[in-house]
């Protein structure tokens, strides 16, 4: 930890501290507890699975280290068995309905759609509920119907005139999501400035016109008529690097929005400090990446505790000495027990990239 | 007496204190802010031992220990819940590590290899065909819409093909689930698909093209094979099962699960889609072994496609022995196997069956 004035404008301000965020997990043995974890989970049949991302979970939150003391993981293996049983539910029904393009798998698909939004803010609730450091819980307060506004009805109002609007739709969804965070009795704010996000998007959208565009007149050089042809070698060469490109250019975002959700974030208004290098970030997940295809999946554990690592140890939070001890637990009103579960949201992983 | 060194906080803010836990006659006692605690071990409760992680002590007060002493959290509350005690017994030795990974790569392998079709194939077998139909029906009227155009082959052309098809013993067992249509492909050219429900396209540019109608009826019983042998609903049932098992395996990858997993998922579709095609293949050879045809017919009508293909695509290079070799390691990428290696196996197959 270390120390240092303010600028003497302001010498009334309290002495501000940066509290750094470590990452001690070690590859080694993680690995060890995932993949007997993975052994386990298949002689059970897939039932000690909720198990086994419970202990995953609490190893990494337990290696994870805000001014040397650790986060912990609250849920029961049991809540997330519920979860995942309607998770597998949800995928097969899918899964069927999509086969039998019959007019109510439309209908259902429909309403599979209108219900992510409600799954995504009930997975954010669950998640930050879930999350306590030094005894005091997160929460996300976010509600289901901004969820809807947030995830459905903005992105499709920004998409209607030629996307034009998209990058200022995934602003207000990265700056909802964090300003709906509290640990204990504080607030996250974030307000990032919307240009970043247009610069951002038409980057993106300038290299992939650029990569189409290309992709067309290499096919057309090569003279197939539009129809790919796979058994030539040079499009199975210009297919792979559309892909690598693609793939590239994806992280590359991400790594850009995650910067600027810490960058321009306060809590309860003292700044989130982060040292992420987006070039680096891609970096590591391109190389982690690799490694895990190459060795099939068996240095997935390894890459998860770089890129915990990399990304902790870039972040830091810039407060008073003893802003920490006056962060004070709020306690939510006790509900049925019914009532709490749908209040605590399920954690239904769906990962929007599946 | 067992003692040991915990962090503790009392729930109400973030504040943490260092303190002395003793353990006393099945009792926690520690002094914090010239307070005593006293809390009796077994209303409070241990969170597992995660590999070197610190484990917490919920207490009944509402605050928290954090420690690190995991030998002395272990006697003070001699009892652990089973599934943690056995899960981190076999997570901290790397012989059960080394164990874990050969099981679970001879499960996954296996699994994906031989289970996933076995499990498929049968619950193909248990669907009724009515969904099937319908759905089968709304492709072809979707081809029709955009594709597809009404046949410019005579009516008596077309008579004779459909008398050589209805002839084929599985039509001819069930007559009333078979249809043979006629369409002009355009855009899809030279080609003959099966649906599951038992609809059958020919288009103009094939049939033109094939030397004879014994060749066509070569091609029409590969399709047959595809719908008696169920490889619609088979194909779905083994692409769900290996996408089910894949989103369970890399689930937790997070945000490049879709683009791992996307091509072993690909390529081992690809790679059923092929057997399928091979299965067809063999259908075709035994229908047309048993009406004395000769296998040659699939042959050739495969080498005229070929050639059709070829032709339209404008590359009329013969395809020399290194093109090849380059060709057969791209099947991988191929729902369907190169023609020389269908042409190998029909060949097999006759080779086999003759005496």
């Amino acid at each position: 930890m270390e120390n240092h004035n303010t600028d003497a404008s302001s010498q009334d301000e309290a002495i501000l501290t940066t509290t750094h965020f470590q990452f001690t997990g070690k590859a080694g043995e993680f690995f060890r507890i995932w993949i007997v974890n993975f052994a386990l989970t298949i002689v059970t049949l897939g039932i000690y699975s909720a198990w086994a991302k419970v202990r995953q979970q609490q190893y990494f939150y337990g290696n994870t280290l805000f001014g040397g003391k650790p986060f912990q993981y609250l849920a029961t293996p049991m809540q997330i068995l519920i979860g995942r049983l309607i998770t597998a539910g949800l995928l097969i029904a899918f899964f069927l309905l999509n086969y039998l393009q019959s007019p109510a798998a439309g209908f259902l698909i429909l309403a599979f759609v209108l219900a992510m939004p409600a799954l995504f803010v009930s997975s954010l609730r669950f998640n930050y509920r879930n999350t306590a450091h030094r005894n005091v819980k997160f929460a996300f307060t976010g509600s289901i119907a901004q969820g809807y506004w947030y995830f459905l009805i903005l992105p499709v109002l920004c998409s209607l005139p030629l996307f034009l609007f998209m990058p200022y739709a995934i602003r207000q969804q990265r700056a909802f999501i964090v300003n709906h965070i509290k640990w204990g009795d504080k607030e996250f704010t974030c307000e990032p400035p919307i240009k970043n996000y247009y610069i951002l998007f038409l980057s993106m959208y300038v290299a992939m016109g650029v990569m189409v565009g290309g992709m067309f007149a290499v096919t057309k050089s090569l003279g197939a008529g539009g129809q790919p042809d796979m058994t030539n070698p040079a499009f199975v060469l210009v297919f792979l690097m559309m892909y690598l490109a693609m793939f590239y250019i994806g992280i590359a975002v991400k790594a850009y929005l995650f910067k600027w959700s810490l960058q321009y974030s306060k809590l309860a208004g003292h700044q989130v400090i982060t040292q992420l290098k987006p070039s680096r970030y891609v970096f590591v997940a391109v190389t982690n990446f690799l490694a895990i295809g190459l060795t099939l999946g068996l240095m997935l554990p390894w890459a998860k505790i770089r890129m915990a690592r990399f990304l902790l140890e870039t972040s830091a939070l810039e407060a008073p000495a003893n802003f920490i001890s006056e962060v004070e637990a709020t306690h939510q009103k006790e509900n049925s027990a019914i009532g709490q579960e749908v209040a605590d949201g399920l954690d239904v992983e769906i990962g929007f990239g599946l | 007496m067992a003692q040991f060194q915990a962090y503790y906080s009392d729930g109400q803010s973030a504040q943490e204190r260092s303190v002395d836990v003793r353990v006393v006659d099945g009792h926690l006692v520690f002094n914090c802010e010239q307070q005593q605690f006293c809390h009796d071990v077994k209303s409070c409760i241990l969170s597992p031992k995660i590999g070197t992680t610190p484990q917490f002590i919920q207490l009944p007060c509402g605050g928290l220990l954090t420690s690190s002493e995991h030998s002395v959290l272990k006697q003070a509350f001699n009892k652990t819940p089973f599934v943690d005690s056995v899960s981190d017994r076999l997570e901290k030795h790397w012989r059960f590590a080394l164990l874990s990974v050969i099981f679970s790569l001879f499960i996954v392998v296996n699994f994906v290899k031989y289970g996933i079709p076995y499990f498929a194939d049968q619950a193909a077998t248990l669907v009724s065909s009515q969904i099937l139909d319908d759905a089968s029906h709304a492709s072809l009227q979707l081809l029709k819409d955009d594709l597809l155009t009404d046949s410019e082959i005579t009516l008596e052309r077309q008579q004779q093909i459909a008398e050589l098809f209805y002839q084929l013993p599985a039509v001819e067992a069930h007559s009333n689930s078979y249809r043979l249509h006629f369409y002009k492909g355009n855009e899809l050219k030279a080609n003959a698909f099966a649906l599951p429900s038992g609809d059958i396209v020919l288009t103009d540019e094939l049939v033109t093209n094939m030397p004879s109608n014994m060749h066509i009826l070569a091609i029409l019983a590969h399709e047959v094979g595809h719908v008696e042998q169920k490889h619609g609903l088979r194909n779905f049932f083994r692409q769900a099962g290996l996408f089910i098992v894949f989103s369970v395996l890399l689930g937790d990858i997070g945000d490049i699960s879709g683009s791992l997993t996307g091509l072993p998922m690909a390529l081992l579709q690809l790679d059923f889609s092929r057997e399928f095609e091979y299965e067809a293949d063999q259908y075709s050879v035994e229908v047309l072994q048993a009406r004395d045809l000769s296998p040659k017919l699939l042959i050739e009508s495969f080498q005229r496609l070929e050639e059709i293909h070829l032709h339209d695509e404008g590359t009329h290079e013969q395809t020399d022995s290194k093109s090849a070799h380059s060709a057969n390691a791209l099947e991988i990428f191929m729902t369907h196997p190169l023609t020389e290696n269908r042409i190998k196996n029909i060949e097999r197959l006759a080779a086999e069956s003759q005496p």
